[in-house]
């Protein structure tokens, strides 16, 4: 009877918690119907075209969302690459050379940083970064960069490089934490053996600990991209939203996400609307694609960890 | 002779070690300078603006969807974070896992089109409600993760020993891990709030802005982060002053939150 | 700490906030208005008078009237979703638009609220008197043509200024935009190259230049950029103490935009339609050639009595009381003939 009693309990216990998973379940199918049956009209019409298209005229109803695929990828690029640099060095000084006092400090403000909302971050990026990059920082490189493509041209201030400092400064907390939980994660007795050996602390990141944690790292700079993709208002303030492909990085661009902030409410015909629909609906193949290769990645990484 | 080369390359490597050192200070500093300079930026620039009467309206806004959106959320994100626990590891899990997944991955502002496509669309009106649904629809993957990341790291011996004991496994969790998780639970919550409460982008599509008081629950509302961005684009440098205080006031409710949270996850470290 | 202590207070304090406002908002809020609020969203344009006169009318009958300027887009679009009372646009609704609304909500009414100028404004500190520029100019250096402020032709219009040899930054507007519309129409007016190659439209596709959201980013932009070039409204260009030109009209004589120049701009033509709306680029020596009417539009068929009888209430203030705002701000009040039609329109028609 007792027995009879407890099993019945944990089945309704059981259903409850999968009815939670359903209504999950729903959420991301309500979702992702909507997009697409929103986008319907923009899909038939466009087709693949819609992907390719250079042009972005609602005026003339020609809508290709290349510029704004190229702006986010750019973007979310420059960003990962600052962050990447900046943020795996950080975490190798705060694992490596842990004997630093202000370890914990800087734990905990980095941990601050990653409060700061996105709002926040374009109202400084605005105000702060965007007019420094104009008068000091873009001119800078022009002078001693502008014979390469990708610093030359006009000066803004605005454009793919703020939106890029921005986004990289945005990433900088998710990077720093995620390497350093993978260097931790790193076997004490290999970091011992290679000092034993003779190593330099130099030697011993670069031989040991970073061919370790490569994979799981090359995981957190995906992570890092994919939630890039779909950053919204720093980007839309700082980005200079104009659907062009250039190659220089002072040109103001646009991103898929910063198009929709702009237009979304403001279409007034029905395939305007879809096409920003599809818009959506592109950001959000891009940005789960990028999100899942990254959990894949990371979860080898801690697979191979439990194994060894 | 030899042994001069000897010395010289270990001199060498340890000259590189040195400059590799260096190198990361450098690249800490980086790390830390934006934060300092966003937090310099926004105190100085906001704390002659704070207190206009238009900041209330935003504050109250504010928190009234944060609220409203984790009523929602909590119950909801707890509970499939308890799901993903119990299910660690059997087949059948892995698609609701990939599907929290992707919710999390998911740009919230896909989030804000898809609440405006439905909830606006149908009730006639941008509101605070819809504004509520989008939050909570944006923590709902973060406080399920979060969730079942705390009942991994402190409850499995716990679960076990009353599983041991003879307890159904519903018992165990509700009567055993629960009470223990209360304080690792509501640090996950708080957390969820300070995302939710400087979300903006899905707000933009969904709750719209409102000079005034909102007149209900389905009514047009402002929040902070809404006024810190309207306010940012304004040629006027009284508004954008208002931007600024916004932000101050932002920052200022998420830090408070932030060192509730951390106080109350040392307590429970204790 | 107790889960149901929690719970209690969290909910004491929703409910306490959401009693506050209607005990702390200024002076007494009637339950009436509490419960009534109009929502109205669109044209960035006439944000600056709208934004004084819903403020002026709270204070006078204490009927909470939340516009929100996104764009005119913004105001046809949101119209057709049926998410607000009333929408805003400087352009009126086109064929297609019209066609989606009707479905959506039945018949529009549109009716002109106010009258105003779109000024020329321009970023150079080291010019102080006012810039002449002619139509074909202003076309050039849209269409990237000319690239620096120091230009021969633009010197040509100015041989008394020293133009600083600074690259010319031009600023566009990135959403569906009303103030664009009459822009390019205007330039349509002059151009025929601009009027094959970019066209007239809410939102282009501009060949040169950055974005700003609303007229508020833009003037936001003008002012932080050295060597900006953008259009804007006048209030907003006045308002943010931009710079602005002087703009050759159709008889040849440099105007700059300002009271007079844009009534006698409005006198040319006496009959304004939803399809017969544009007053660009008008004759007349006196003539400002950016002017345009800003429209409100709102579904005939209400569902609300209620509503339908705010709104109409307060759209007779807004052309009537309302236009007394009008002047301060840069706009220019109704001409009495139009505001006739209005009245006509909210007494007749629709009551």
């Amino acid at each position: 009877m007792n027995k009879f009693r407890k099993h019945d309990s944990d089945r309704l216990f059981a259903g409850a918690l999968l009815s939670f998973a359903l209504i999950l379940v729903l959420f991301i199918f309500v979702i992702i119907s909507v997009l697409i049956e929103r986008s319907w009209k923009s899909i038939t019409t466009f087709g693949f075209s819609f992907l390719t298209g250079q042009t972005w005229n609602p005026l003339r109803h020609m809508y290709g969302s290349l510029p704004f695929l190229y702006g986010t990828l750019i973007s979310s690029l420059i960003g990962l690459v600052l962050a990447t640099v900046v943020g795996g060095g950080t975490a190798i000084l705060l694992t490596q050379f842990n004997h630093l006092r202000f370890v914990k400090l800087a734990t905990f403000l980095l941990d601050v940083l990653a409060t700061i909302p996105s709002v926040v971050y374009g109202l400084w990026g605005l105000f702060v970064l965007v007019p420094w990059l104009r008068n000091t920082g873009e001119p800078f490189l022009k002078a001693t960069l502008g014979f390469v493509p990708l610093f030359s041209g006009q000066v803004w201030g605005v454009g793919l490089l703020a939106a890029g400092l921005i986004l990289g400064i945005m990433m900088l907390p998710t990077i720093i934490s995620v390497v350093r939980k993978l260097m931790d994660q790193v076997p004490q007795e290999l970091q011992d053996g290679a000092i034993a050996l003779g190593a330099t602390r130099t030697e011993k990141v670069r031989m040991v600990v970073l061919p370790y944690a490569r994979v799981g790292i090359l995981g957190a700079v995906f992570l890092s991209f994919g939630r890039a993709l779909g950053e919204t208002i720093a980007v839309t303030m700082v980005i200079g939203n104009s659907p062009t492909i250039s190659s220089s990085l002072f040109q103001p661009g646009d991103s898929l996400a910063s198009v929709l902030v702009t237009q979304f409410l403001e279409a007034s015909t029905h395939l305007y609307l879809s096409s920003l629909y599809e818009i959506g609906l592109v950001l959000l193949i891009v940005a789960v694609l990028f999100h899942s290769v990254s959990k894949f990645l990371v979860w080898r990484v801690s697979e191979r960890a439990r194994i060894a | 002779m030899k042994e001069e080369l000897f010395i010289r390359a270990i001199k060498k490597r340890k000259r590189r070690d040195q400059w590799f050192f260096v190198f990361l200070l450098v690249m800490g500093f980086f790390s830390l300078f934006p934060l300092f300079s966003v937090l310099y930026y926004v105190v100085s620039k906001g704390w002659p603006g704070l207190f206009a009467a238009n900041d209330l309206i935003s504050v109250f806004g504010t928190l009234e969807m944060t609220l409203f959106a984790l009523l929602f959320a909590a119950p909801l994100g707890i509970g499939l974070g308890f799901y993903l626990y119990e299910t660690r590891g059997t087949r059948t899990v892995t698609v609701i896992r990939f599907i929290a997944e992707l919710l999390a991955g998911m740009p919230s502002i896909l989030v804000g089109m898809v609440v405006y496509a439905i909830v606006v669309i149908s009730t006639g009106t941008f509101s605070l409600f819809a504004g509520s649904v989008s939050l909570a629809v944006f923590v709902l993957p973060f406080l399920a993760r979060e969730t079942e990341d705390r009942l991994i790291a402190s409850t499995s011996t716990l679960k076990e020993g009353a599983l041991a004991l003879g307890a159904s496994n519903s018992r165990a969790l509700l009567q055993m891990v629960l009470p223990v998780m209360k304080r690792p639970l509501l640090v996950a919550v708080l957390l969820g709030v300070i995302r939710a409460m400087g979300e903006t982008a899905p707000l933009i599509f969904t709750s719209l802005g409102n000079n005034f008081w909102p007149a209900g629950v389905f009514s047009p509302a402002s929040t902070l982060s809404l006024q810190i961005y309207f306010d940012a684009l304004s040629p006027y440098t009284g508004v954008q002053a208002q931007a600024w205080a916004g932000a101050l006031i932002l920052i200022a409710m998420i830090m408070i939150l932030f060192l509730v949270a951390r106080w109350i996850s040392k307590g429970e470290s204790k | 700490m107790n889960w149901k202590v929690t719970v209690l207070v969290i909910l004491s304090f929703l409910v306490s906030s959401c009693g506050i406002p209607a005990t702390t908002s200024q002076g007494a809020v009637t339950a009436k208005s509490k419960m009534m609020q109009l929502t109205g969203t669109g044209s960035t344009f006439v944000d600056p008078l709208l934004s004084v006169i819903f403020s002026e009318y709270y204070q006078a009958t204490s009927t909470e009237v939340n516009y929100q300027p996104i764009s005119s887009g913004g105001g046809i679009g949101q119209i057709i979703a049926k998410t607000v009372n009333f929408g805003v646009t400087d352009v009126p609704f086109n064929h297609v638009e019209m066609v989606s609304a009707v479905q959506s909500g039945g018949p529009i009414e549109e009716m002109p609220i106010t009258l105003g100028a779109e000024a020329i404004v321009y970023h150079l500190p080291q010019v102080s008197t006012p810039l002449q520029l002619d139509g074909q100019l202003i076309t050039d250096i849209f269409l990237g043509k000319i690239h620096r402020w120091n230009n021969a032709s633009i010197a040509r219009l100015n041989p008394d200024v020293k133009l600083p040899n600074l690259p010319i930054r031009v600023i566009y507007r990135a959403d569906a935009s009303g103030t664009t519309y009459q822009f390019t129409d205007y330039l349509s007016h002059i151009s025929p190259v601009w009027k094959s190659d970019v066209g007239v439209g809410k939102a282009v596709s501009w060949p040169v230049g950055i974005g700003g959201k609303g007229n508020a980013g833009v003037a936001m932009a003008v002012r932080s950029i050295p060597g900006a070039i953008s259009y804007l409204e006048f209030s907003f260009a006045k308002s943010s103490h931009l710079q602005f030109s002087w703009i050759k009209n159709r008889s040849g004589k440099f105007v700059g935009p300002n009271f007079s120049s844009i009534t006698a701009a409005a006198n040319q033509s006496n009959i304004i339609t939803p399809e017969n709306f544009s007053i660009v680029n008008a004759p007349g020596r006196n003539s400002y050639p950016i002017c345009a009417y800003s429209w409100v539009a709102f579904y005939r068929i209400q569902q609300s009595p209620i509503i339908k009888s705010e709104l109409n209430q307060m759209l007779r203030w807004l052309v009537t009381k309302g236009q007394t705002y009008a002047r301060q701000l840069g706009y220019v009040p109704l001409p009495k003939r139009i505001r006739q039609t209005d009245l006509s329109l909210l007494r007749g028609n629709w009551e």
